[in-house]
């Protein structure tokens, strides 16, 4: 059985114990100041603070390379559709049919 | 030299006001954002603190510090002072980071909650034995195992070595439950050391 010294001494060390390892802690000097110009940036940029704070959804590479591959394939369609009216242009018109044939024919 | 407002006190570096003289200061920079430095200027030490014991690592600390500060910028407009300090609204912020910190890392198990522990304060100081160090780690262990509240408990008390008065404002709580929760925390720190001593 505990005397009441005992416990006071065994809940002093344990407070002992927490204390050491609770050492408060600093952040980093550069980290304050960095934090500090960023909400100050945010600041200035956003004074009605319409702030996102939603993660990117896809890193910036990957955009940038799916706007590329959408651009190239609608100007691929684009191409095939005025090489497409091009040749329905070029049948409809019998010269150009006469001008093939004597192509073909030389 | 730059004097600082009446009322406010220093604490490990760091300023702190009268509550009411701070919710002037907040309704200063819910009109001008750029007042919101000064607010960041004041919490930032304890708020890292507090998230550093929490997760035990300087880089999660970091992370966590500033989507708490990004967080409380955006939404600035939505406290109103009730007589709670706005350090109490600050670390509900950073209580929830944390929260949905240790929600994710489990969802993904990138690393393990001891591997956390011992990043940081794995480190054995000069000053002590292998014993102590031991020691030290699975208190550290025991700590952070127990639950949230409990650990804001002791960090506002050890860390940052606040009364119990002080505590019960920013926990929203009245002074006689704050010496309870800090007694039964102490009592659960105590069975679960001994368990580990039995182990």
């Amino acid at each position: 059985m505990e005397t009441a010294a005992e416990q006071m001494s065994e809940w002093e060390d344990l407070a002992g114990q927490i204390r050491g390892v609770l050492t408060p802690r600093k952040p980093a000097p550069s980290f304050r100041r960095r934090l500090r110009q960023e909400l100050v940036e945010m600041a200035l940029g956003h004074p009605d603070r319409d702030v996102s704070l939603a993660e990117p959804s896809a890193p910036r590479e990957l955009i940038i390379g799916a706007a590329i591959g959408s651009a190239v394939a609608l100007a691929g369609g684009i191409v095939y559709v005025l090489r497409l009216r091009e040749h329905a242009r070029a049948r409809s018109m019998p010269g150009v049919h006469l001008e093939q044939a004597s192509t073909q024919a030389g | 030299m730059e004097q600082r407002p009446a009322g406010v006190v220093r604490r490990w570096g760091q300023e702190r006001m009268e509550p009411e003289q701070e919710s002037l200061l907040v309704k200063r920079a819910q009109k001008d954002a750029l007042a919101f430095a000064l607010l960041y200027d004041m919490h930032v030490d304890r708020i890292y603190n507090y998230v550093y014991q929490r997760t035990g690592n300087r880089r999660d600390a970091e992370d966590l510090t500033a989507r708490t500060f990004v967080k409380a910028f955006a939404h600035l407009n939505d406290y109103v002072f009730r007589g709670v300090p706005f350090s109490a609204w600050l670390y509900r912020i950073a209580h929830n980071a944390v929260a949905n910190w240790y929600r994710d890392r489990r969802r993904h198990q990138v690393i393990s909650l001891d591997a956390l522990i011992e990043q940081d304060d794995g480190q054995q100081r000069p000053e002590e034995t292998t014993q102590v160090h031991e020691q030290r780690q699975v208190l550290a262990k025991v700590i952070r195992q127990l639950a949230p509240e409990r650990q804001h408990l002791l960090i506002l008390k050890y860390s940052e070595g606040l009364t119990n008065a002080e505590i019960a404002e920013i926990m929203g709580r009245s002074e006689g439950a704050i010496k309870s929760l800090y007694h039964r925390t102490l009592l659960a720190l105590r069975r679960e050391l001994r368990k580990h001593e039995i182990d």
